[in-house]
Formats: structure tokens, sequence, C-alpha cells
């Protein structure tokens, strides 16, 4: 054999190049790498700032669910301080109301605290290679944040932030591709809760499927819904996430709601063709706070609330419980108060926030602009877990723009990161 | 940089990609990995386009990517203690593919330099000049390690007894 002969074998290996947009993903990871630096070295001012912020992270403080196979030598996240507004005003239409009764447009103090972690990378590392490179601690992996980059038109890849008891979180691609979800079918594939509490699954909704994504090894999974007798193109499911026992919870758009294990083969319809959505589950109540508007609240298997509906609209969240105190956010439509007669009125969109038992509410709503209800609205994304206040991550959206925006439910306050769009950012709630 | 993806590197991408991911994988013997540098590669090279767009785009990202393919593979020998690499484990064997697999194989007795240097040489043809400037040794360094690596080949590629190489 030739040495023409040694470079034909090395030829004839076969390496398919993924369908990707190579150019532009190098292009926009110079980009951003280029402003990060940029942004480094503006920041030295507030160097001191973001050391009394990391130092919030005493072990103790930091919350675990997995206690054993975390480390508190491993720091979750680093961490930024920001104030890119001075107050609200710099995203009109966001008001928060006290106690269920409108108090008028407040300009909220913007000042919160932001893991520098959390943003998906421009140029993430592939999640096979960051398994690998975890070695033995892969078994101790567990998912952080779930995201979704566009790959190419219809198409996204999913992006895990996965943390090992020794290891720092790191953000990974999932090879494979999903179909970019639908707005006719839900609109969101990924949503609350869909990070099992154990930290190691995943699950997204594919129109008449479920994806199961193993966080310690990158595997994924495909269980299927059931079809129903009279099969419908509007059959698909709506939204997908884990109960606090790790069962994975499904509501399909007939109103049916279906139940699996991570590691079961299919999907067990509980109660076909239910509405509304709360009720196919076992445990439903409705929050009873001396509001006629009150959100129908469904629990799965424990004293957690898992999904709500309003009454006045029809859409529903999925929605978890902070780490410290059971406050627990629906995402969804909300009637004006000031105006609300018992008629048809265009409800606003926002977070309502309360304890499971359905004190303390507040709401964060989209104010209306001069010619009725503002267009975009509030997404609850999770709650952060390493703070030590309550504090909900939401995404805000409307003609004005995108943010992510931290609420620290303690005091009130109000943080954005204008330019992290984080629109399909999920947490883990644990 | 320009916030629109400049057409000429996005042709220059295109033309490349394939071969650059395919090098970057017989290097590594990974293939998540290979696609890591050459994600890596690209972007380093955006972030110098408008300089080299000029110059020689096609010797600095063969550098970028040959030089991170060998320090990556250090690193993660360091980290990950495993028989052979994730890949290797998955592929089947099947029939077809024995001599894909032999090949693949059989670069993995070589150590990330001496894999990089037959690469460069065999894959790309490319001259011990232009090998040594893109893994930054001597043109000395590049022809015994060629013979080395050839020499260790042998061992486990039977066929590869008559490889000219240049002691």
């Amino acid at each position: 054999m030739t040495d023409d002969q040694l470079g034909t074998l090395l030829r004839d290996v076969d390496v398919e190049v993924p369908a990707i947009d190579w150019a532009q993903r190098a292009w926009d990871g110079a980009r951003a790498r280029r402003g990060r630096r940029r942004g480094a070295a503006l920041a030295g001012v507030g160097a001191a700032a973001a050391a009394v912020v990391i130092a919030i992270w005493a072990p103790g403080i930091h919350h675990d669910p997995n206690p054993a196979t975390s480390s508190s030598a491993v720091p979750p996240t680093s961490a930024v301080t920001y104030a890119p507004t001075q107050t609200t005003e710099g995203y009109p239409g966001i008001r928060l109301v006290q106690g269920m009764s409108l108090a008028g447009l407040r300009k909220l103090p913007v000042s919160s605290t932001f893991p520098r972690d959390l943003a998906v990378p421009a140029a993430p590392k592939s999640l096979a290679s960051v398994i690998s490179a975890a070695g033995s601690d892969a078994r101790q992996l567990r998912v952080l944040a779930v995201s979704v980059r566009p790959v190419s038109d219809g198409r996204d890849q999913p992006v895990l932030l996965v943390r090992g008891a020794s290891t720092r979180p790191t953000w990974g691609y999932l090879e494979r591709t999903i179909t970019k979800p639908s707005p006719t079918h839900g609109g969101i594939g990924i949503g609350e809760r869909a990070i099992s509490p154990s930290g190691r699954w995943v699950v997204i909704a594919q129109t008449r499927d479920l994806l199961v994504i193993d966080g310690q090894t990158g595997d994924l999974r495909v269980l299927g819904l059931p079809t129903p007798t009279a099969v419908s193109e509007e059959f698909y499911v709506e939204r997908a996430g884990f109960a606090d026992d790790g069962t994975i919870v499904a509501l399909a758009s007939d109103r049916s709601a279906y139940i699996a294990q991570p590691t079961d083969a299919r999907l067990t319809v509980t109660k076909p063709g239910s509405t509304p959505y709360p009720w196919a589950l076992a445990n439903s109540w409705e929050l009873d706070h001396g509001q006629s508007d009150a959100p129908v609240v469904a629990v799965y298997g424990s004293d957690h609330a898992l999904a709500s509906v309003s009454p006045l609209s029809v859409s529903f969240s999925f929605f978890g419980e902070s780490a410290s105190d059971g406050t627990w956010v629906a995402r969804g439509g909300f009637p004006d108060q000031r105006t609300w007669t018992g008629t048809a009125t265009p409800p606003l969109s926002g977070l309502l926030v309360t304890k499971v038992d359905g004190s303390d509410p507040r709401m964060l709503v989209m104010d209306e602009a001069a010619d009725g209800p503002m267009k975009g609205g509030l997404t609850a994304v999770g709650f952060l877990d390493h703070t030590p206040d309550p504090t909900l991550v939401f995404v805000y959206y409307s003609d004005k723009g995108m943010a992510t925006g931290t609420w620290n439910l303690r005091t009130d306050e109000l943080g954005f990161l204008a330019d992290w769009a984080a629109a399909a950012l999920w947490l883990r709630t644990s | 940089m320009r916030a629109q993806l400049d057409p000429e590197f996005a042709a220059f991408v295109a033309a490349r990609q394939q071969r650059l991911l395919h090098a970057a994988y017989l290097v590594c013997g990974d293939r998540a990995l290979a696609q890591d540098l050459l994600q890596e590669a690209l972007l380093k090279l955006a972030l110098r386009w408008d300089r080299l767009r000029h110059e020689q785009p096609d010797a600095y990202v063969r550098t970028i990517l040959y030089r991170d393919a060998v320090s990556s593979w250090r690193r993660r020998r360091r980290e990950v203690l495993v028989d052979v690499p994730p890949d290797v484990s998955r592929v089947d064997p099947v029939a077809e593919a024995a001599e894909r697999i032999d090949i693949v194989r059989a670069l993995r007795v070589l150590t990330p330099k001496q894999r990089a240097i037959v690469v460069l040489r065999f894959f790309e043809d490319r001259s011990v000049a232009e090998c040594a400037d893109a893994l930054g040794i001597s043109q000395g360094t590049i022809k015994s390690q060629t013979y080395a690596a050839v020499r260790q080949l042998r061992g486990v590629l039977p066929d590869l007894t008559h490889v000219e190489v240049e002691p």
C-alpha cells in the first residue's frame, strides 16, 4: 500500500456534516464573543459589587434538592450585577397588582442579580462531549435549565445546562434536532416544569409525541400519544411537564391528560375528553381567595400545584413552586378588576403569584396601551434556586421588544437583562 | 465586524466545512468533539475575517483546528480515562464498516500530534513545510514523527507495510 492508498483509506471514513448553518453560527458566535470582551472591559468598576453578589452563595444558603450529589465547593454559577434600567419605565406596560386589587402603575426599583452562566453561549459544546468530559461524574449530572437554538427553518436543537457534582454548569446542545413548535399547536414545545425534579430528565412536546431526554446520557426517547378513536388534525400535545414525584404529565388539545414515567414505553390516559384541563387530573381544586375569577388549580401527586386555568382565558400553564417557601406562579389572562363587570372583557396578560393556599396573591400584568390591551405577554420560566429570596425568572415580550426579567418575590424588585433574549429558556423548579 | 453574515465568509465555510470536519474527526476520533472543534475554529476565523479574508484564511483555520484538536485531545484524555472514545464503542461491528473502523481505531495507537501529522500529510496532502507551519513544530520533527507514526500503524494495519515515508 502506498501513501496514496493510506490517504484513500483516511478519506473513505464516513463523516457526515450536520445540516446546520456553520457560517452563520460562527459569525453570530464571533459577534457575541466580541461583545462580551467589550463588556468585560467596561465592567471593571462593577467588580466590587459583583464580588458582594457572589458572596451570598455561602454554603447553606444555596438550595439543592439533591444535597448528596452536589458539592458545596462548586458555586452554582458566577453572577453579574446589572441595572440596565432604573425603573420599569423602560418596559412599558408592566405593573404590579397587590392583593388582587389594582393599585395602579408603580415604578418598581430595579435591582437584582442574574447568573451569568444561564445565558446560552453563542457556540455551546455538544451535550455528548460535555457528558463524555464529565467521565465518571456523568451519573451525577443534573439539568439546571433547557433552551433551544434555531438550526434551520422549522428545526431547533435543544440546549441543556448541566452540572455535575464537581463540575461547573456547562451548556451542551443535543445533536438531534426537533421540530419548531407550530403556533397552531400550542406554540411552545418546552414549558414550565420541563425538567424533572431530580434534574435528570427533560420533556419536550412535539405535536403528538413527547421527547424525553436523559441529561446523564444524552439519549432521546420518543413517547407517542395513544391516538384517539377520532383522529383529528387538531389533536396534539399542548404542554408537558413533570409532577413533583417525577411523573410526566401531558395535556392534549382534546382536554385529555396523560401520564408516564420517564422510562415508560408509552403514555397512559387518565381521563379522556375532560374539560377543562385540570379536571382531567386526579386532584383538582379551585383557588379560593374571595374572587369570582379564581383560577382553577390542579394538583398532581403532592400538595404542590401543577397546572391552572383561568376561567376567562383559554390559556393555562404549568407552574412550579419556589424552592424556599412554596410560592407558585401561573401564567395566563386575568381580568382587569377596575373594569370587570362580568361581561366579556379582554383579559390582561400576566403572571399570578400566590402561596399554594391562596394567600399573598400578586399579579404582574401587561398594562393597556392607548388603543387597548398591549400586545405581548409575560411568561414564567422558573425560579432561581440559589438566591436568598424566592426569585422568579420571566420573559417579557411586546411590540417594544423582548427581555428576560427577574422578580424578587420578597421585595417585589424587578430586574431585566435586555440583551439576553431567553424566550425559550426554562429552569428546573425544585 | 459587520452584523450581517459576510457572504464571502459563508462561501468559504460552505466550501471547506466537510473537509475540515473530516480532518478534525480523524485527529480526535470523536464526532461530537470534532464538531466542537470545527465550530470553534470557524468562530475564531470569523473574529479575524476582516483581516484574513485577503490573506490566508485556509492556513489560519487549519492551524487553529489542528492545534486545538491536539490540545483538546490531551485535555480530554486527562479528564476521561476510558479505553476507547465513545464513538468507537457505539459503532456496530458491521462488516461493511470494518475498514472504516480499522483506520479510525488504528489512529488511536498514535499520539495526538502524530495523528495530526498523519492526517495533514496523507489526508490533506500537505507538504512537510506546511505541516510544520500548521502545528508549530520543526520540519525535522514532522519527518521523524511521520516515520514513527507509520511504523506504529503497521502493527495494526498490516497493509501499510509498503507505505513510503521519508525516515
